[in-house]
């Protein structure tokens, strides 16, 4: 189900009536709410769409407020101003339709929009990832290979420690690409079809991912504190199985030695809070902004990993978003909400 | 020569180690920019060839950082970009060449002629 809300800013009382019928006519189940521009921008971002319906006559100016953008750099809603000017910010609806069936209409048309330019540029985003960062990030481990097989050519066949080593570092790039490849072909497939939701054991999704992992946290010395049950949960099982593991992978690679993961979840606000957390060294104040960079938006620089933007993707292609925490006693917790629909 | 290895890909760094101690080099490897600093503190290096990206550090910062030091060991760029998007930045901050990811022995062994030309130029002035 989409969570949708329809703000209405700073409208004139006389339409703000004519507006919420339309809104409930065309969003059922939406929630609308009346704000003033300077509540709005003050506001946290919600889960799920928003439509402003904004008026011509604010006090303040509309461009920041239609302008703005989300954490990843995507239109943080959809607008519509009614006023008679025409606006190359937003589609503007006149005074003269302003009841209740053409007011439907241009929401629906503007949320429609908005979803179709979040998508666009979503897409491009993803394109220029992949041209940019998956091909980086594969010509090391390409070039890894390719620098082996010279250095083997030349490599007297008698030095049998250095010739085991190249064949190593043969093998150990060959995984490398391999992992590399398949976690990016997953998130792009999943974005393309995000799969249908179906109601799971997500003890079950946990237990498979501990299991592939074992000899990671065997490795590593791992401890792991785990909740007596797991709730059932709607969601993708295997986009969820991807999230836990690149999760407990990176409690497993930067929570030191000795690590204790804890999982857990708790029930929040009609949410289900999952969550990682270790007793490492936790993530520096300036790293954590850019922790959760989404996939589409990795092509610009080269720090994010790519680990956290796949969480990122597939949190939100299942509706529903993830972050970071220090833990009171130290260390790093990363969690993520997903809706409650279970009945 | 002594040359030091800097690359956040610690097989990279191990295969371009090799490479070059079979081009006759001796090699120390480094994966960060502070483990980087401490061997050009100990150790005599006459070249050096260092990653445009360290992961979360910027191998052209560091450039930039060893251009100002008193002993400044010749650095040529590896990068795995398009040549012309970043040979020009690692050029302008005073690196003496790039090298273009994936490599073969033949560009190390370009890129170690030139090192050696630098080297006996500068012993000529």
């Amino acid at each position: 189900m989409r969570i949708i809300r329809v703000s209405l800013v700073d409208l004139p009382e006389f339409v703000v009536e004519t507006a919420r019928t339309a809104a409930h006519e065309v969003f059922p189940g939406a929630e609308i709410v009346e704000i003033t521009a300077d509540e709005l921008m003050r506001r946290e971002a919600g889960p799920g769409l928003e439509l402003l319906v904004l008026a011509e006559s604010l006090s303040v100016s509309l461009t920041p407020i239609i302008q703005a953008v989300d954490e990843a750099g995507l239109p943080r809603w959809a607008a519509i101003i009614l006023g008679g000017t025409l606006s190359e910010l937003a589609d503007t609806v006149p005074p003269e339709e302003w009841q209740h069936r053409p007011l439907a209409r241009a929401f629906r048309s503007a949320l429609l929009q908005h979803e179709l330019l979040c998508e666009n540029l979503r897409l491009r985003g993803d394109l220029r990832t992949v041209a940019r960062r998956f091909s980086h990030d594969l010509i090391t481990p390409v070039g890894c290979i390719n620098t082996s097989a010279c250095v083997l050519r030349i490599m007297p066949p008698e030095e049998t420690q250095s010739v085991a080593a190249i064949i190593q570092n043969i093998e150990d790039s060959s995984t490398e690409i391999s992992r590399l490849i398949e976690r990016v072909s997953f998130v792009l497939r999943a974005s393309a079809d995000p799969g249908v939701p179906v109601e799971f054991e997500m003890g079950e999704v946990v237990a498979a991912v501990l299991k592939e992992l074992q000899p990671d946290i065997r490795k590593a010395g791992a401890v792991l504190l785990l909740p007596s049950s797991w709730p059932r949960t709607r969601g993708v099982p295997k986009s969820l199985q991807v999230i836990w593991w690149n999760l407990l992978s990176n409690a497993l690679k930067y929570g030191g030695s000795s690590v204790r993961i804890q999982l857990a979840w708790r029930s929040e606000d009609g949410w289900l809070r999952f969550s990682v957390s270790d007793n490492g060294a936790g993530v520096l104040p300036a790293m954590r902004l850019g922790l959760f960079r989404p996939f589409d938006q990795l092509h610009v620089g080269h720090t994010a990993g790519l680990g956290l933007a796949i969480v990122q993707r597939l949190i939100a292609l299942q509706g529903g978003r993830c972050g970071y925490e220090n833990m009171p006693e130290g260390g790093a917790g990363f969690y993520f909400f997903l809706p409650t629909s279970v009945s | 020569m002594n040359i030091l290895v800097i690359d956040d890909h610690p097989n990279l760094v191990s295969i371009t180690a090799m490479a070059l101690r079979a081009l006759g080099c001796r090699t120390f490897t480094a994966c960060t920019t502070v483990a980087a600093t401490q061997l050009l503190e100990q150790e005599e290096i006459d070249g050096i060839f260092l990653d445009v990206n360290l992961g979360a550090e910027s191998g052209m910062d560091f450039l930039s950082q060893l251009m100002v030091r008193t002993i400044r060991p010749p650095v040529i760029m590896f990068t795995a970009q398009a040549k012309d998007e970043v040979a020009g930045e690692a050029l302008r901050r005073g690196a003496l060449g790039c090298l273009i990811k994936p490599f073969n022995l033949q560009d190390l062994s370009e890129q170690m002629n030139r090192l050696e030309e630098h080297r006996r130029d500068r012993s000529a002035g």
